[in-house]
């Protein structure tokens, strides 16, 4: 089953994460970074609308992303947002910080050989 | 962190930005009912799922609102909004409440702009700071001995540099020109640091004895007498008969340092024909200049003032014409500081004037919104009522306020504008032949001053009214009608107190302009009409006695054979220019007073005048004869007295062959002069004085170099004058025109001082008067307003609207009326101060008082009965049915 995170579940830092790794490979507008997320969660994470477009507007206002109105590929017009170079940066140091974190957090939850059981 | 550019970019764009997201959030839509579609889910259901899949809209909206929205600047514009609106529903309020500030500010700034560069601007040049002005005996004439002193025996000054204007005759391409020029020390333009924009500036090799003679024009003289003409460097004149070279035209801006006269062209101290003698006495009680120097960089205005006066005390040890010459040093600014006290003086005064107006004109307003808030009260209690904080309620009230204040301001700077330009149109002509003119830019500092008075008035008109009206215990405020508003007894007290105001202006306004009137009816003794008045001055030839005699009897010889001059005369002083001298003179067989106070009685003006001068003024000789070619400067001195003086000195006699001296006011008394004649009594110095003792002496046994010619002609006096020039030329070519102009301008010239103050008191006079009339206006129709309904019930109980009205207009006339009592008493002891400028028209002129009641009472009367006139014809039963 498909875990819906609300913006209460999923942290505002982890959300924009994402949104910046999903842009590395290339541009995309909002819809397709939602399904991008979620295909590539294979179905475990899934974006509300309600917290990914703050998210992305707010990413703008910071500059990490920058967006740009284009036709997509069905010949509509749609806002499409790409990575920039503080982006990138930011993408690096969010990524080390999260992998810390995560190798933390996997230290402390594996049973340690000092402790038994 | 957004940057705050970003922050302010996506502010503006808000709008923009709420359109395109919800285009993005329309599209998001489309894609996702598109792939239920293609996962095989109906159109209907896709189209739904799809919907709903976006959750809801408006709070996504609002949470992206917050990155582009900014909340003062949002409510600081919907403030203004609402202002705008408000503003824009009573235009009637708007255009009065307009009007009065933008008088009241336009008036300061104008007063402002003309005090400003006067109190600011320095003297011209580099580094300007430290300049300084030296002064001698408190006046600007150092003597040139002792300017030497300074300049060489200063440590405190890095450089001395000295000036004197010098009327001089330049003689272009055989023309004479009258020129009003400069000699100036060597490092005169060093020292202020000027270069100049053709050519060259002076240097101190000019400025030494046998150097050519070389001259600096300035920009305007470049431009009007030789036609901008580029190749002007090099090219010779002739200045007071020697050979110059033109070496260079200062610059434009530069209109050197004895504003507000400028000089047409400079030359050095040492010059040819310029040079001061080496004589030493000459130069220690001779020849003075105008000093300015400059300070090195360590040293004060004090230690300049310490210095100096040390040597000033130096030289008095050694040189006893020196004793009790102070010196003093002033910082260096452009306008003399004598001149700069005084023009400061008088516009201090008239900024007091202002401030007053400016000050009444706010406090009407502020009546204005307390009259407007207290009718509002219903609003704002509702408001209150449904959550309004009160700071946003005295923001928003305030932000009325200051669109106001900022409206009048910009309405103020046109009127100022407008006036600058009234004021420029104005100019006088001077004796000595200048142009005063009082030439105003509002620039940059008249603006940040307006400015200044926007947010000071923002405070006075609206912080005390919009908290008043902030407060209202609720539950009345919503149940308030207008007839529960307060009297507002005091508003009516500060209306009465403009009327007043209005009074004393109105009255010292038509005094003055009635004195204007009456002047014109004076006789003044002789006649001016079809007289042409021509100033020449041959100071630089410096003539004896003897040589000077002869020659003015030669031009006026040569002037009279000139078929449109009926007779020709010349005159050291003109009458009635404000211009008069006075000697100590005792009857042959009085004795030297010996009391002080006895010098008045025996003070008596004077004018040295050539023959013919009664005949051309028409001044009847009533005995005896007028001055001949006899009376020359080897002959006995002889004088013609008038009727007043004869009374005096001889009250019982023929004062025909009596003799009268000059004292010099110590112990010593000049030659026996005979009394040859005796002449009707005139005004000399202006229309207003008294009748004066008065003697005439001839010019060619008091002999002055500048002069003016009076000339009667025939036909219109200045058809005279290319006739005039050739024969002139052909007379002495290096003579030069002073000035010329028809005598009757300028014995207009002493009637100048009060035309001044008859024009400002009316024009500020007015003033008042319009903003009490708004005022009187503002309190009636609130007091109709608050008793609407009590009028309705007259009406409907049978009083007849006449009685109704009569009674609206009857309160408001009577505190006119004690108003207007008030400002007549006030008025009185104005004018009688300023008695000296009256002619002929007392100080409680009933012609004048009469005059400001009946426009007084007449505008009041207007503004109290047009909305008067608005109750009694209030259909009572829409009246008490309207709350």
């Amino acid at each position: 089953m498909a875990k819906i995170l609300t913006r209460i579940d999923l942290l505002r830092g982890t959300l924009d994460l994402l949104i910046l790794r999903t842009l590395l490979p290339g541009p995309s507008h909002g819809h397709a970074i939602a399904k991008h997320i979620q295909r590539t969660s294979e179905d475990l994470l899934k974006v509300e609308t309600g917290s990914l477009y703050p998210a992305l507007y707010r990413l703008e206002a910071k500059g990490w992303i920058a967006a740009s109105w284009e036709l997509s590929d069905k010949g509509k017009r749609a806002r499409y947002y790409r990575i920039t170079a503080k982006g990138r940066k930011q993408l690096d140091a969010e990524q080390s910080k999260w992998d810390a974190f995560a190798r933390a957090m996997g230290l402390l939850l594996k049973p340690g050989r000092e402790e038994g059981r | 962190m957004i940057s705050f550019v970003r922050r302010v970019q996506w502010w503006l764009q808000r709008r923009r930005k709420e359109d395109e997201l919800r285009e993005e959030l329309e599209f998001h839509r489309s894609e996702e009912a598109h792939q239920r579609r293609a996962d095989g889910m109906s159109e209907d259901e896709a189209r739904w799922t799809a919907h709903r899949d976006l959750g809801n809209t408006n709070i996504l909206h609002e949470d992206v609102r917050t990155l582009w929205s900014w909340a003062p600047l949002d409510q600081t514009a919907q403030d203004i909004r609402y202002a705008l609106r408000t503003l824009r529903k009573s235009p009637g309020f708007t255009a009065t409440a307009v009007l009065t500030l933008a008088l009241g500010i336009g008036v300061n700034v104008l007063i402002f702009s003309v005090a400003y560069p006067i109190l600011t601007t320095r003297l011209p040049g580099v580094d300007s700071e430290r300049l300084v002005r030296i002064y001698e005996s408190r006046t600007s004439n150092v003597f040139y001995a002792d300017y030497e002193a300074f300049r060489d025996r200063t440590r405190v000054l890095e450089g001395v540099a000295a000036s004197q204007f010098e009327g001089m005759s330049l003689r272009l391409d055989d023309s004479p020109h009258h020129a009003i020029g400069m000699v100036v020390s060597g490092n005169y333009f060093q020292l202020l640091g000027i270069e100049a924009q053709l050519g060259r500036a002076l240097l101190a090799s000019d400025d030494t004895r046998g150097a050519p003679g070389a001259a600096v024009l300035s920009d305007r003289t470049w431009r009007n007498r030789f036609g901008s003409d580029p190749g002007v460097v090099g090219r010779p004149i002739i200045l007071n008969g020697q050979p110059f070279t033109i070496v260079g035209v200062a610059p434009a801006e530069f209109v050197g340092t004895t504003v507000p006269v400028s000089p047409e062209l400079w030359v050095a101290w040492h010059a040819p024909g310029f040079a001061p003698s080496n004589d030493d006495v000459l130069r220690r009680r001779g020849r003075s200049a105008q000093v300015i120097g400059r300070l090195k960089p360590e040293h004060t205005v004090r230690d300049a003032q310490a210095d100096l006066g040390g040597i000033a005390a130096v030289l008095a040890e050694s040189y006893p014409e020196n004793v009790g010459r102070s010196v003093s040093v002033y910082d260096g600014f452009l306008v003399f500081p004598e001149l700069r006290a005084q023009a400061l003086g008088f516009l201090a005064i008239l900024l007091m004037l202002t401030s007053l107006v400016l000050v009444v004109a706010c406090v009407n307003l502020a009546g204005l919104q307390l009259a407007r808030g207290a009718a509002r009260q219903r609003e704002i209690g509702v408001r209150l009522a449904l959550g309004a904080g009160r700071g946003r309620l005295i923001r928003q009230l305030v932000a009325e306020s200051l669109l106001l204040s900022v409206l009048s301001a910009a309405a103020g700077i046109a009127c100022a504008v407008a006036g600058a330009q009234l004021l420029a149109s104005w100019s006088a002509v001077l004796p000595g032949g200048q142009t005063l003119t009082v030439a105003t830019t509002i620039g940059w500092d008249a603006l940040v001053f307006s400015a200044a008075l926007v947010i000071l008035t923002t405070t006075l008109v609206g912080l005390l009214p919009a908290s008043r009206a902030s407060r209202p215990d609720i539950v009345t405020a919503i149940h308030s009608t207008p007839a529960t508003g307060p009297r507002l007894r005091s508003r009516t007290f500060v209306v009465a107190a403009q009327l007043s105001l209005t009074t004393v202006l109105l009255v010292l306004a038509s005094v003055l302009a009635r004195s204007l009137l009456e002047a014109r009816d004076i006789d003044p003794g002789f006649s001016a009409d079809g007289v042409l008045s021509v100033s020449i001055d041959v100071s630089s030839r410096s003539y004896s006695r003897e040589q000077g005699g002869q020659y003015f009897q030669e031009l006026r010889d040569r002037v009279e054979r000139l078929p449109s001059v009926r007779s020709v005369s010349l005159a050291e002083l003109v009458p009635l220019t404000l211009s008069g001298r006075s000697r100590l003179v005792l009857r042959d067989d009085q004795a030297i007073p010996t009391a002080a106070a006895d010098r008045e009685s025996v003070m008596v003006y004077t004018n040295n005048v050539s023959p013919r001068f009664f005949a051309t003024l028409g001044i009847t000789l009533l005995a005896g004869r007028d001055f001949d070619s006899h009376d020359r400067a080897d002959r006995p001195d002889v004088a013609i007295v008038n009727e007043t003086m004869a009374r005096r000195y001889w009250p019982d006699n023929n004062p025909l062959g009596r003799h009268f001296r000059m004292w010099d006011g110590t112990d010593a008394v000049g030659p026996p002069i005979e009394v040859i004649g005796l002449a009707r009594d005139s005004k000399y110095v202006s229309l207003g004085e008294d009748q004066r003792p008065f003697f005439y002496r001839p010019l060619a046994q008091a002999f002055a170099p500048d002069v003016t010619m009076l000339m009667t002609t025939i036909g219109e006096p200045l058809g005279l004058l290319p006739a005039l020039r050739s024969e002139l030329r052909t007379f002495d070519p290096d003579l030069a025109l002073v000035s010329a102009a028809p005598l009757i301008g300028q014995t207009r010239i002493s009637l100048l001082p009060v035309q001044v103050a008859a024009s400002v008191a009316m024009a500020l006079g007015l003033v008042v008067l319009g903003l009490a009339a708004i005022g009187t206006y503002g309190v009636t129709a609130y007091d109709v307003r608050r008793r609407t309904k009590e009028l309705a019930i007259r009406v409907a109980l049978g009083a007849e609207a006449r009685d109704v009205v009569v009674g609206l207009v009857r309160d408001r006339m009577w505190w006119t009326i004690a108003a207007l009592v008030g400002g007549l008493g006030v008025g009185a002891v104005a004018s009688s101060i300023l008695s000296t400028l009256l002619y002929g028209v007392s100080s409680v002129d009933p012609m004048a008082f009469a005059g400001v009641a009946l426009l007084l009472c007449g505008t009041a009367f207007v503004a109290a009965w047009w909305p008067a006139r608005r109750a009694a014809y209030v259909d009572p039963m829409v009246a008490l049915r309207c709350e």
